[in-house]
């Protein structure tokens, strides 16, 4: 018998070096350390390939995933990180916004520093975000996140 | 003999969702016949650039030439028009806008979930002008106090006699400082507003609210992609006996006995199949009164000043509201009857139209005004007339040989003289609030463009002028019932589905203990 989280293991998308969250948080590092949140705010980056080689030079350099990602620095080609949580074009959604009103990267990706694997486990549909909207007393106006009607 | 045949229920919006939901779970068994196919969302919703367009976003010729929602995007959503035709007078355009999916119209709804209230259902009482229903608020009240929480409707309480209150998840979500000026510039004309009351949830859906829980019941059986002709009647009894429809695809048809049959095709197919059937209509009432609500989009569009630039600071802008009709509540006020109401919205950029630019200079504009836009939309109420109304058109079919309708609406003076109000009021309350108006008018959309049409097969306490009991049974035919928006009398300014559903879950439980007393 699967868990309700196994079978969403089963479903997640290859990525092409396995990178653990768990572990990397582990050491202490966060998550804006390497997802930078430039400006207007709306999307979170994800790292250039060096910053991934101040520790990897050194760190499991013989590993044939880091080797892998060694490869993507020396030509200086971002790794392919394949995206496990989108949201469709016609939504306005910024991050920052959703930060300064006090939502954690937890709120909408779950707990990530206990995860090896990245899935889809939290519900990020719009009758999610609407709960959420107003639950938190934000507006749940269609004009807050699509544009609007002409 | 006791009739073992099901109930046949005709479409699968909210109003045929309703009856099925409703029905399954006192245990009665039904067959739902749906005119087009179930959605595969993973399949039908996924969105395609415009480059893997056909026709690169500008879409099939004559594929939707009144369909003015659609577009090539979503074109595997709305009635094809060269299939499902339909004609009107010369000069007076009618918009008619039909989903043939399973789920109907509730797939694509804007979720606007108000109530009607006595103004609407004894509006006679209070002006003196058009008919009353056979039912009072009171009778419907228990109704809606169901409906609204399978719908999720959140919204705020406001104890306004217009536009009664439900049961609403709470909205207490605070306003951006746009809308707040645009708030205390209403209060200081009088003018009363609230949050929009809409139904929540990724879908709003008689296919994700009502259905699933009526396939689970084991009582329900959809035929999809079953086009309705005709409902029989037995000559011996007077009463409907079963429906024949069409598979969309090969045309062959099929009969299907039925114990009682519940329409719920939408306003006009509703009325449209009881006009091809000869049935309900020893009144002569069939197909008229048909109204819907006048429209003006835009009616004003405005620049938040400190919005410019599109800079606009956090807080300033979003988010947008509701003003229920205000006019002729206690006096006869205005130079018309009844009244309008406003949908109201802070951001976006505003339509190019209402620039009179063009080239770089228009770019330039449009990123100038880039989220600093501040729109309202006024919606107003139609008096149901006998003369605005639907007949058959023998001489067009649609792709099943099926004749077409023939829609006559025109709007009065009445209509017009509203909206130029709504335009001046929307104008004073935008410049109350400090906003630049830069675009006005009182230009209503053609009739039908709203998708609110109502009317046609309507309820009233006299057969003599009506098509439907009380309890949307038809005077002529006691195993016959229409639960969708044909059997408005009025519609007010509100949005008329919290109503379709609220009518269909009632005249649904009638229908059950009707059958419980073997009176049907």
């Amino acid at each position: 018998m699967f868990s309700p989280l196994a079978f969403l293991l089963l479903l997640a998308a290859s990525q092409p070096i396995p990178y653990s969250h768990k572990t990397h948080l582990a050491l202490g590092l966060e998550c804006k350390n390497c997802h930078t949140n430039r400006d207007p705010g709306e999307m979170m980056g994800f790292p250039v390939t060096s910053t991934c080689m101040v520790c990897h030079t050194t760190v499991k350099k013989d590993s044939p995933a880091i080797q892998k990602l060694t490869e993507y620095a020396k030509e200086q080609k971002p790794v392919p990180w394949v995206r496990v949580y989108q949201i469709p074009s016609y939504v306005f959604f910024s991050h920052r916004a959703h930060q300064q009103a006090g939502a954690t990267c937890q709120s909408c990706h779950g707990p990530v520093a206990q995860r090896d694997v990245i899935v889809k486990e939290v519900d990020t549909s719009m009758g999610a975000c609407m709960d959420c909207h107003r639950k938190n007393k934000a507006s749940i106006d269609c004009t807050y996140c699509h544009d609007q009607r002409q | 003999m006791p009739n073992d045949n099901p109930i046949v229920i005709i479409g699968s919006g909210a109003a045929g969702g309703m009856a099925a939901y409703v029905l399954t779970k006192l245990g009665i068994k039904c067959v739902m016949l749906e005119a087009g196919p179930l959605l595969d969302l993973d399949r039908d919703r996924v969105l395609k650039p415009v480059s893997e367009l056909p026709y690169r976003g500008f879409g099939r010729p004559g594929q939707f030439p009144h369909v003015v929602q659609a577009s090539e995007f979503d074109a595997n959503l709305w009635a094809d028009e060269k299939q499902n035709p339909y004609t009107y007078d010369p000069g007076n355009q009618y918009n008619w806008v039909r989903i043939r999916l399973v789920g109907g119209k509730t797939l694509r709804w804007g979720r606007a979930s108000w109530r009607l209230s006595d103004y609407e259902f004894k509006g006679k009482d209070h002006d003196g002008m058009g008919d009353n229903w056979p039912i009072s608020y009171a009778d419907l009240a228990p109704f809606y106090d169901r409906v609204e929480p399978i719908f999720k409707v959140v919204g705020r309480k406001e104890g306004f006699p217009q536009l009664p209150d439900g049961v609403f998840l709470e909205d207490s979500s605070t306003d951006s400082q746009s809308v707040q000026r645009f708030l205390a510039s209403a209060k200081k004309m009088g003018v009363p507003t609230t949050k929009q009351r809409r139904s929540t949830g990724t879908f709003a859906s008689s296919a994700n609210l009502l259905l699933p829980d009526a396939v689970a019941t084991g009582n329900l059986q959809i035929v999809t992609n079953a086009v309705v002709r005709e409902i029989t009647k037995d000559k011996n009894t007077g009463l409907v006996n079963g429906v024949s429809f069409l598979n969309r695809h090969s045309k062959q048809e099929y009969t299907i006995p039925a114990r009682a049959v519940i329409v719920g095709a939408s306003c006009l197919e509703s009325t449209r199949l009881l006009l091809n059937s000869g049935l309900a209509n020893s009144s002569g009432i069939l197909g008229h009164y048909l109204f819907d609500q006048i429209y003006v989009k835009n009616v004003v569009t405005a620049i938040v000043p400190e919005a410019r630039g599109g800079n606009a600071p956090r807080g300033l802008m979003g988010g947008g509201g509701y003003i229920p009709r205000f006019r002729n509540l206690q006096t006869r006020e205005k130079n018309f009857v009844r009244g309008y109401a406003y949908d109201f919205g802070s951001g976006g950029t505003p339509n190019p139209k209402y620039l009179p630019l063009y080239g770089d200079a228009l770019v330039k504009e449009l990123a100038n005004l880039n989220n600093a836009s501040f729109s309202m939309t006024a919606m107003g109420e139609v008096i149901p007339r006998h003369e605005n109304h639907v007949r058959i058109d023998s001489t067009v079919k649609d792709e099943w040989d099926i004749p077409a309708l023939h829609i006559t609406h025109k709007y009065t003076d009445n209509e017009y003289a509203m909206a130029i109000d709504a335009m001046n009021v929307a104008d004073e309350l935008c410049h109350g609030a400090g906003f630049e108006v830069i675009a006005k008018h009182a230009q209503m959309v053609p009739p039908g463009e709203s998708i609110h049409e109502l009317g046609g097969c309507r309820m009233g306490a006299d057969p003599k002028t009506s098509v439907l009991n009380q309890h949307n049974q038809t005077h002529d035919i006691k195993n016959l019932f229409v639960t969708d928006g044909s059997a408005f009398v009025s519609g007010g300014s509100q949005n008329p589905t919290m109503t379709i559903l609220a009518l269909s879950m009632r005249a649904s439980e009638y229908l059950a203990q009707e059958m419980r007393k073997g009176n049907v």
